[in-house]
């Protein structure tokens, strides 16, 4: 076939799969959650089969993927013109597509996981596109080593569900976890499982330690990356709010989500306000927003989670696919800022650590999560706003429509994410049966090392102490976990040496 | 070998750096500049060795030429003749060079650095590109890092030194010694580094070294350029940060390459033991096959000889009749896009004469909007600004302004939120969402045509009336200039524009800009002469000093009278969609409307039949509407800028009218009988035709080495510093042409032909100013152009040969 008719046919697809999905979304607005079962077999009792869970998290993400994919698939259609590999490209985009789409509609784990398994697949063909760049090779095997390590993991758990409940499919599972009470072996088995679904769940959203090979994936075309990172890394988010029931309970999974997001978000923004370039800034960015995403999973704020994986994914393609823009960008006038005073930087940690123990204390601690990430979203605004030197041309105009505009989007933002904690309600936990001080011990742990890095960042502005200079190179280098994996990769597959 | 090689071989090692300069602004550069005062073929064959590949086209390029037409018989045997006495080896016939001619012979890879003979699991040689590079970066970076390399105010040897203290990159890849090592080196000076580390890695002859050292340079030649860049600027007068050495530069290539001789030496002993010998024995010259430069470039001179041969027969003609009193002017730049636009316009306005001018029009400026930071030199890169022009700052357009600056600001706070490390998280949470909008924005523009007919594209909007023509500055004095200084910019333009009499009623001033969506190569579509911006406020200018009653009066003076019907219009030709929008059209002056009317019909016209010979020039794979190609945001291709360049032809236009020249030359008019002492000739090949020898050997240089001269694929382009690009996850700076510039997926697109110079002038004046300027006696005897001398009187063409000797070039 032409490769002029087979783009058109996939992008034919793409959008078509967009409208529906937004009719879907339509939809969904308005009815509870469903399951279709489409297709089963059952196998001397294990009922094997395909079918849709439509909710709100399905239809939302589904709108998200297929749109990005059209969007990104329209984008190829020149930006890659002349590219000899062109329709090999088209193929895997859709596959990948396809594979996401169908992961997040599904109603059993084994379909779950074999989209899942999908989705590595088609981004490990799309991620050696240039076959003959030796860094993409390597970039790619890192990844694969990785995943193939998560599918393992993620493979277990499910056996092991399957062990305690019987079944794959997620309504099975979920109405028996409320009410039937375990006995204590099973109890020990569901924590491994949290766990270990857990552990899955950061291998694919590119956690600490699990994310050193995403800043070394640009050895690929630009639409790739963008696709990679709106729509492929959320899968981990998207099977921690699927499984948010069966995780309800499980004190050691919230830890670990908490501590691994919160310490990601950290990390990767340290090291994203370091780097030279546009993509690998772009690369820690990511790790840094999921996250952020898999911080709100630990607090329990699902509905927060979901809103930063469909705003990020956005956010992320856009910025990707319009890199060329930097370039005028760069010449314009900007604002100057400067470190934020350390008076400020106190101010905006008590704070901060005074609303959340408030809420804490507060109404049996129901706003904690809520609370929590707005603490830490707050002192973002401590980082800039504060920090902003004079500007000559109409400085208080100038920050009164900051101020509006923020203060307009707060508005808005609470909005969406008010009726989404809504139709949220009916498909993750409401709230967590952990003891409060746990809970307030977590969240305060959780906001004083953003706050760290808040003072981090600031000190970094003026590089003065021998400290900050090693910390400066330290995350310029992205702590060396590049070149170290890249040492171990090598003993397995020694290159060829290449000139230039 | 050169005899002086011992005293400045770092020097001559470095040649191989040519400035390249940032993405705002790019302007075409000829990489091989620093060795014009060697002849081309020599210049060829010598970094054959040291880039590993061929710099002149693979031999199966010219035999499918020959087999389509695109070499004639009678070229490569006139080819023949003129290579003969240098290498007489060559076959006897043309058919007999057919025969002996087959497939490329690998080109050598002896000379190479201890990174790339290292062994080990890790490509070392990648690893340490990627070191410098990431040095080079954090060193060089004003925009993109929120958080700035903490010794930039170092030079960059102290800088790389001081971040080794710290960084144990090179320590993971099993160089445990390296920083240890390192420090050894700081305390002397690059130049003398380089030597004590040459010493110890036993390279003793000169000759050697000289090849290492190119080697190492070549290795890194697009970082190599930044440093040039900011070496460049300084000569220049400009005043730029940081004082980075090209050399330091060098000296840390080399200090990687030693650290890990030295650690792995043991190990790798018999390997380095043989890889110093190899070196230390290379002559040379004597590394290539000979018999392989000589057959390939037969090839390359006879290609060059069959399109020379082509254009001589269009210039051999009889001179057409000039217009009485044309009823319009336009003057173009030089620029190959618009020779084809010229044509269409002068086959459809049939009483318009079209001038080609170098599109800054003879005007130095620098200008700056009051919303953007850097200033804009819009002038040719060899030269410095005269006059600064700034936008008002009167009472009545404060406000305005003011406005504007305060929404950038506003806007940048948001940029800001995004960049810093805590903030970027409330910036995705609130405003990330609105990115669906911006995708969804652009997904639909490009989906959709756009209408026809749109208004004056964005960037060539004056904010206001305009930056401040009443008020221009002296670049050097800072004062404002007076009437006088005024009248003699307008005199000395229209002196060179040969436009001293016969003035039309309407007369207008084209610059040329391409419009292009999300494009980090934008600039490089720009104009050449205005330093890599449109030429929009360069046409302005010009025009209002032409306009103005006060200056008209002081023109007349001496003796240039412009009649008072006369109108100058500026007027902006953009390259991509080929359409010509009128600047100012405010300013006109009513009794012109009229004209004006009719003639932007006439212009429309032309731009739809030019805009449709463009689409199949070069080849199909062109979006087919070039008003998509503007303003798509994934367009790689908007359009092929000045592919296919190959002559540049100064004469009156009445030399060339009627002659499709396929978009391929360059076009200054020049009549030497009204050129008193040949000043405006001497201009012209001093100036114009430097840049477009640089044009041309840019595209030169990014065909036959996309490795080292092609800036690579745009698919994989990583914006560094948010003034260049590398590919992929790093390594070198790409410099020079993307491979969707010259390459439309199947064939390159761009004929690497070395610039043929067609001049109308006496032969003795064109010897007079070659032997004065030794920049041109280098070009020209050293091959880097063929010069054309047309006889007015005879309408013949004669090529000029190295020997200074010109013979009749179609009577043999």
């Amino acid at each position: 076939m032409p490769v002029k008719s087979y783009i058109k046919i996939c992008q034919t697809l793409l959008w078509s799969l967009t409208v529906v999905s937004f009719l879907l979304l339509l939809r969904q607005s308005k009815f509870s959650p469903q399951t279709y079962d489409v297709l089963h077999v059952t196998i001397s009792d294990v009922k094997i089969g395909i079918g849709f869970q439509i909710d709100i998290l399905s239809t939302l993400l589904l709108f998200m993927i297929s749109s990005l994919g059209a969007a990104i698939g329209n984008y190829s259609v020149r930006y890659l013109d002349g590219e000899s590999k062109q329709s090999y490209f088209f193929k895997y985009l859709m596959g990948t597509v396809l594979s996401a789409a169908l992961l997040v509609l599904s109603s059993n784990m084994l379909m779950f996981f074999s989209m899942w398994l999908g989705i590595s697949y088609n981004l490990h063909r799309l991620l050696v596109y240039y076959k003959e760049r030796p860094q993409a090779i390597v970039a790619a095997r890192k990844k694969a080593i990785i995943s193939r390590f998560g599918d393992l993991i993620l493979l277990i758990a499910i056996v092991l569900t399957y062990q305690i409940f019987g079944s794959f499919e997620f309504t099975d599972i979920f109405s028996q976890v409320g009410g039937r009470l375990l006995d204590q072996d099973s109890q020990l088995m569901m924590s491994w499982i949290g766990v270990l679904i857990t552990i899955g769940a950061l291998t694919k959203s590119a956690q600490i330690p699990f994310h050193f090979w995403l800043p070394d994936t640009m050895e690929t075309p630009t639409p790739v990356s963008a696709l990679m990172h709106a729509g492929v890394i959320n899968a981990g988010g998207i099977l921690i709010i699927r499984m948010s029931p069966l995780l309800q309970d499980n004190l050691a999974a919230h830890i670990l989500l908490t501590f691994v997001g919160t310490v990601s978000a950290v990390f990767g923004a340290l090291c994203m306000i370091v780097q030279n370039d546009i993509k690998k800034k772009l690369a820690y960015s990511t790790i840094s927003q999921m996250g952020m995403m898999m911080l709100a999973c630990g607090l329990g704020a699902y509905s927060l989670a979901l809103f930063h994986i469909f705003a990020h994914s956005f956010y992320k393609a856009y910025a990707f696919l319009s890199t060329g823009m930097l370039v005028e960008d760069s010449k314009k006038l900007e604002l100057k800022m400067k470190a934020p005073s350390i008076s400020a930087t106190i101010f905006a940690g008590i704070f901060g650590l005074s609303t959340i123990v408030f809420a804490g204390l507060y109404d049996s601690g129901q706003y904690l999560p809520y609370v929590t990430y707005a603490s830490i979203l707050s002192l973002g605004l401590f980082q800039n706003f504060f920090s902003l030197e004079h500007s000559k041309v109409r400085h208080f105009e100038i920050l009164s429509k900051i101020l509006g505009t923020l203060a307009s989007a707060i508005i808005v933002y609470s909005a969406i994410e008010m009726i989404l904690v809504y139709h949220m309600i009916l498909i993750t936990p409401q709230s967590m049966s952990f003891d409060i001080y746990v809970r307030l011990v977590l969240s305060v742990a959780s906001f004083a090392m953003f706050w760290f890095a808040l003072v981090l960042s600031a000190r970094l502005f003026n590089i003065n102490t021998p400290w900050l200079e090693k910390t400066y190179i330290y995350l310029r280098n992205g702590g060396y976990l590049s070149i170290k994996s890249s040492m171990i990769l090598s003993r397995f597959y020694p290159s060829t040496t290449t000139s230039r | 070998m050169q005899p002086n090689l011992n005293e400045n071989m770092l020097e001559r090692a470095l040649d191989i750096f040519m400035p390249s300069w940032p993405l705002q602004n790019t302007v075409a550069v000829n990489p091989f500049w620093n060795m014009k005062h060697k002849n081309f073929k020599d210049v060829m064959r010598d970094l054959e060795p040291i880039f590993h590949e061929s710099l002149l086209m693979p031999l199966e390029y010219y035999l499918n030429k020959f087999k389509s037409q695109g070499i004639s018989v009678e070229a490569l045997n006139q080819s023949l003749v003129q290579n003969r006495p240098i290498w007489p080896n060559l076959p006897a016939s043309s058919s007999d060079l057919i025969k002996v001619t087959s497939l490329d012979r690998n080109a050598t890879s002896d000379i190479r650095t201890i990174a790339e003979v290292t062994p080990g699991g890790i490509n070392f040689h990648r690893l340490v590109i990627d070191e410098i590079g990431k040095y080079a970066a954090a060193y060089f970076d004003h925009n993109q890092a929120l958080i700035k390399f903490p010794w930039q105010q170092h030079s960059f040897w102290e800088a790389w030194h001081k971040s080794q203290i710290y960084d144990a990159t090179l320590k993971h890849a099993g160089i445990v010694d390296f920083c240890k090592n390192a420090i050894n080196f700081q305390k002397m000076g690059p130049e003398e580094a380089i030597e004590t580390m040459l010493l110890e890695m036993n390279i003793k002859s000169t000759s050697g070294k000289y090849l290492y050292l190119q080697r190492a340079c070549a290795t890194l030649v697009g970082w190599g350029s930044q440093f040039r860049y900011i070496e460049w600027q300084k000569n220049l007068g400009y005043n730029v940060s940081g004082i980075a050495k090209t050399v330091e530069l060098l000296a840390v290539r080399v200090l990687y390459d030693f650290l890990i001789f030295k650690q792995t030496y043991v190990e790798n002993k018999d390997i380095y033991m043989r890889w110093s010998t190899l070196i230390d024995a290379c002559d040379l010259s004597s590394e290539v096959n000979l018999n392989d430069i000589s057959l390939k470039y037969t090839w390359h001179l006879a290609l060059e000889l069959t399109y020379q041969r082509d254009i001589a027969v269009h210039l051999s003609k009889a001179q057409k009749k000039k217009y009485s009193r044309p009823e319009s002017q336009l003057i173009f730049c030089i620029d190959v896009r618009s020779e084809m636009i010229r044509r269409h316009i002068e086959s459809f306005a049939e009483n318009c004469e079209t001038i080609g001018f170098a599109g800054f029009f003879a005007v130095a400026l620098e200008s700056k909007k009051i919303d953007e930071v850097p200033e804009t030199q819009r002038l040719p890169v060899l030269l410095k600004p005269a006059i600064t022009v700034q936008e008002h700052t009167d009472d009545t357009s404060q406000e305005i302004l003011q406005k504007r600056v305060s929404l950038t600001l506003l806007n940048s706070y948001f940029r800001l939120l995004r960049k810093n490390s805590i903030s970027s998280f409330i910036f995705v949470e609130l405003f990330g969402i609105l990115s669906i909008a911006s995708i969804g924005w652009r997904t639909i523009k490009s989906v959709y045509k756009r209408f026809r007919h749109i208004d004056l594209p964005e960037r060539f909007t004056p904010m206001l009336q305009e930056l401040d023509f009443d008020r221009p500055v002296d670049y050097s004095s800072n004062e404002i200039i007076n009437v006088q200084q005024k009248t003699s910019i307008a005199l000395n333009a229209l002196q060179h524009m040969g436009l001293r009499d016969n003035f039309a009623k309407l007369i207008l001033v084209v610059g040329h800009g391409a419009v292009t969506t999300n494009n980090a190569f934008g600039s490089a579509l720009d104009c050449g002469a205005c330093g890599g911006h449109a030429g929009d406020i360069n046409a302005r200018f010009i025009v209002s000093l032409l306009n103005s009653p006060q200056i008209r009066l002081l023109l007349a003076e001496k003796n240039i009278k412009i009649p008072d019907s006369s109108c100058f219009i500026a007027a902006v030709h953009e390259t991509v969609t080929d359409e010509i929008y009128i600047l100012d059209r405010n300013l006109v002056p009513k009794s012109c409307t009229e004209e004006l009317t009719k003639l932007t019909s006439q212009l429309k016209v032309a731009s739809q039949h030019c805009r449709q010979e463009r689409q199949i020039t070069h080849s199909l794979c062109l979006d087919s509407s070039a008003r998509k190609r503007s303003i798509n945001w994934s367009e790689v291709r908007p359009e092929w800028g000045l592919s296919g360049n190959a002559c540049f032809i100064v004469a009156p236009r009445e030399r060339t009218k009627g002659v499709n020249l396929a978009s391929r030359s360059f076009l200054h008019n020049y009549d030497w009988k009204k050129d008193e002492e040949f000043r405006t000739l001497e201009l012209i090949m001093t100036a114009p035709m430097i840049v477009t020898n640089w044009i041309n050997m840019q595209y030169f240089a990014s065909v036959v080495s996309p490795r080292y001269y092609g800036s690579g694929n745009k698919v994989l382009h990583n914006l560094t510093n948010e003034n260049a690009v590398v590919e992929g996850n790093g390594g070198d700076l790409r410099v020079g042409l993307s491979v969707q510039s010259i390459h439309d997926g199947e064939k390159v697109v761009h004929d690497p032909l070395r610039l043929s110079v067609f001049i109308e002038a006496p032969r003795l004046e064109i010897e007079k100013i070659i032997a004065k300027h030794q920049m041109l006696t280098d070009l020209v005897v050293n091959e880097w152009l063929h010069i054309f001398q047309i006889d007015s009187s005879e309408n013949r063409c004669w090529k000029r040969f190295q020997d200074g000797t010109y013979t009749d070039f179609l009577s043999n």
